[in-house]
């Protein structure tokens, strides 16, 4: 079933941040917002994963309105926020516990969970340190072994290779891919580097002003232009000039 | 060079001082100043007071400077302030005070400070007496022709001491205990308050609020981590209040009172309670600003607010005041403030005698308690107070 969101709307005091986004994101698929600074992405991802209250608007999956129903939503979806930081003095090893403790419903998932954390997050012997001893690069594994391990419906992963080296961004990339594929998990990822989205996403949706701009494969979005940063310049322009007309 | 400071300098003051909620910190110090003021008037002993005693013995010489003194003299040794009774030696006086007091407060503080004051002023009308009657020539004699003994009763409990010695010894317990509870319950405060603000900081606890956690249960575990929190440093507070009291009470003015406390004592078991209280309602207050906080900073103005709830109690016991003589709105304020009944019973260390005001003390403690965490779980679940506080509140997801 795949992930239905519809006409979100938000504003923080007089900015409008989410102006009426909608999109369809399938199953097993990767779907990613593409969008400059301030586009909105961030306020769209904290809608779809509960943790903030859209004004008008529904987003459904598995018939559930997540919205409406929150509580039982999360059972089964994971999120990683933007830059999110990690509790200082627990080592990465308790993050995860922590985690599968939270999602488990079972001993033997528990563990599963564990087991598949300490691999995704690839940090070796520095699992069991305090992650105040972490790199940037190191927490943003963490975050998203601790999101992945528990084999969410639904991830929701903000930014999910930003402060991550190269060596890395690739390893995380075809672990979100394979990720998706294997569980038919929806998978949704915000970015504004044209060049991971291409690798990582099957689908995208341009966003800027809180508008969604264009939503469709990387193929159908390209059409004939040589990159998406083509695209993106044009679709941009043409919105400005939208308004300026208006 | 100086160009460079002057930028350092203006990106600080800009940044702090841009957020118009760092000015309610600003006024702090004006409420805390007028507290202060009003609680100096309400405590301030009183210009002029009664006092009644009994003298064992007529001695009509004795009797006249009393009067003179404004002294009434009872014909009861009960109900009397102060007994005295006194035995000559050719020129030599005795005297034995007993002081009789059912409370530690202004009223007896000025009852006792005009007792001292008046028997030291016999001494000198006395000598003069001695001087006109037997001469100057016997001047080292008379000096000091009159020597006094204090007893002083609290209740049942009887210290041979001068009742001013006994109110230095409060006055320093009086200073110690209250600082140090107001300096743990702020702490209490300002850890619970960060427990949730550093959260919201690095973002963690957005990612709690996406977790299939109830809202009641982030709520709650937080709760019972600050109070577990809370109760440990009590009794730090408590074993260093303990041996304080049992090292400094029991020794001033070089007698031995006994140990302040044992073990199955009443009052120090009351007293563990309403600091327990104490701290775990300053935690639920933390709380309450940790979810009204998106930043450090702004916590820490709304804990210098809820400094002033606390400073009150905190400065009326140190400036001596006692329940018994307040009243009116300002009472009502004390007893809504549950610190103050933590800070009421450590008199009884020294009166040994429970005015009955901690059995409020728990029942108002609690009940405030609860009224914030409520507050609190409103908070947390997303619902729209009719307030200014509304504005933080919507970056809740409601269930
Ligand atoms: N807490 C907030 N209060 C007020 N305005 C906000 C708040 N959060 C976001 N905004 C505004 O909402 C708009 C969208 O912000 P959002 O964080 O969703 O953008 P984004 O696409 O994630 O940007 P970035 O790529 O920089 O992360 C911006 O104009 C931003 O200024
Ligand atoms: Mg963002």
């Amino acid at each position: 079933m795949p992930l239905y969101v519809k006409e979100l709307f938000k504003s923080y005091g007089s900015t409008v941040a989410v102006r009426g986004i909608s999109f369809t994101a399938e199953e097993g698929k990767v779907f990613g917002l593409l969008g400059p600074n301030g586009a909105g992405k961030t306020t769209t991802l904290k809608i779809i994963s509960t943790v903030l209250r859209p004004d008008s608007g529904s987003v459904f999956l598995n018939a559930v309105d997540i919205i409406r129903m929150a509580e039982s939503a999360r059972e089964f979806l994971a999120y990683v926020p933007e830059d999110a930081g990690t509790y200082r003095n627990l080592t990465g090893y308790e993050h995860l516990e922590f985690a599968a403790t939270v999602y488990a419903r079972n001993r033997d998932e528990y563990k599963a969970f564990l087991e598949d954390g300490i691999r995704i997050a690839d940090l070796g012997d520095k699992i069991y340190e305090k992650t105040k001893s972490y790199s940037k690069g190191m927490k943003r594994r963490l975050q998203i072994a601790r999101a992945l391990m528990v084999k969410p419906k639904l991830a929701v992963l903000d930014e999910p290779t930003a402060g991550i080296d190269v060596f890395h961004a690739i390893n995380i990339r075809n672990l979100i891919k394979k990720f998706a594929n294997k569980n038919s998990s929806i998978v949704i990822v915000s970015s504004h580097n044209m060049f991971e989205v291409e690798k990582l996403c099957d689908e995208i949706g341009i966003i800027n002003e809180g508008v969604l701009l264009r939503v469709g494969s990387i193929k159908e979005i390209k059409g004939d232009n040589s990159d998406l940063e083509e695209v993106f310049m044009k679709l941009a322009k043409g919105d400005q000039m939208d308004k300026s007309i208006r | 060079m100086k160009r460079k400071i002057t930028a350092l300098i203006k990106k600080d003051l800009l940044d702090v001082l841009r957020d118009p909620k760092v000015y309610i910190g600003f006024l702090l110090p004006l409420a805390i100043f007028a507290a202060f003021g009003f609680i100096s008037a309400v405590t301030a002993p009183p210009s002029s007071v009664p006092l009644n005693v009994y003298v064992s013995k007529n001695w009509s010489l004795f009797n006249s400077y009393l009067y003179s003194q404004g002294v009434t003299i009872t014909s009861q040794p009960y109900n009397s302030d102060a007994i005295i009774k006194f035995y000559n030696n050719s020129n030599f006086i005795t005297f034995n005070v007993t002081f009789n007091m059912k409370d530690i407060n202004q009223i007896y503080y000025a009852k006792a400070e005009a007792l001292n004051y008046i028997l030291n002023g016999f001494q000198a009308y006395y000598r003069n007496y001695l001087l006109e009657k037997i001469g100057v020539a016997n001047f080292k004699v008379i000096s000091n022709p009159v020597n006094y003994s204090f007893i002083t009763n609290i209740n049942n409990v009887t210290y041979s001491l001068n009742p001013l010695y006994i109110f230095e010894m409060t006055q320093i317990e009086e200073f110690v205990a209250p600082t140090i509870l107001f300096a743990l319950c702020i702490g209490m405060s300002e850890m619970a308050a960060t427990l949730i603000t550093v959260e919201q900081e690095e973002k963690t606890f957005e990612m709690l609020l996406s977790m299939p956690l109830k809202r009641y249960d982030i709520l709650t575990s937080k709760i019972i981590s600050s109070f577990v929190i809370s109760i440990l440093s009590s009794m730090f507070y408590l074993v260093g209040l303990i041996i304080f009291s049992n090292e400094y009470l029991t020794l001033l003015g070089g007698v031995k009172t006994g140990p302040v406390f044992s073990v199955n004592d009443l009052i120090l078991l009351i007293f563990i309670v309403l600091l327990i209280i104490s701290t775990i309602f300053s935690s639920s207050l933390g709380i309450l600003i940790g979810l009204l906080s998106k930043d450090l900073r702004i916590a820490n103005v709304y804990l210098g607010i809820i400094t002033v709830p606390i400073l009150i109690p905190t400065l009326f016991f140190i400036a001596g005041g006692s329940l018994s003589y307040v009243s009116g709105p300002f009472k009502v304020l004390l007893l809504l403030l549950p610190p103050t009944y933590a800070i009421e019973i450590t008199r009884a260390f020294i009166t040994r005698y429970l005015t009955g005001y901690w059995i409020l003390g728990i029942v108002i403690g609690l009940a405030e308690t609860f009224f914030i965490l409520y507050i609190a779980s409103l908070i947390i679940n997303g619902v729209n107070l009719k307030s200014k506080i509304s504005k933080e509140v919507q970056n809740y997801q409601g269930r």
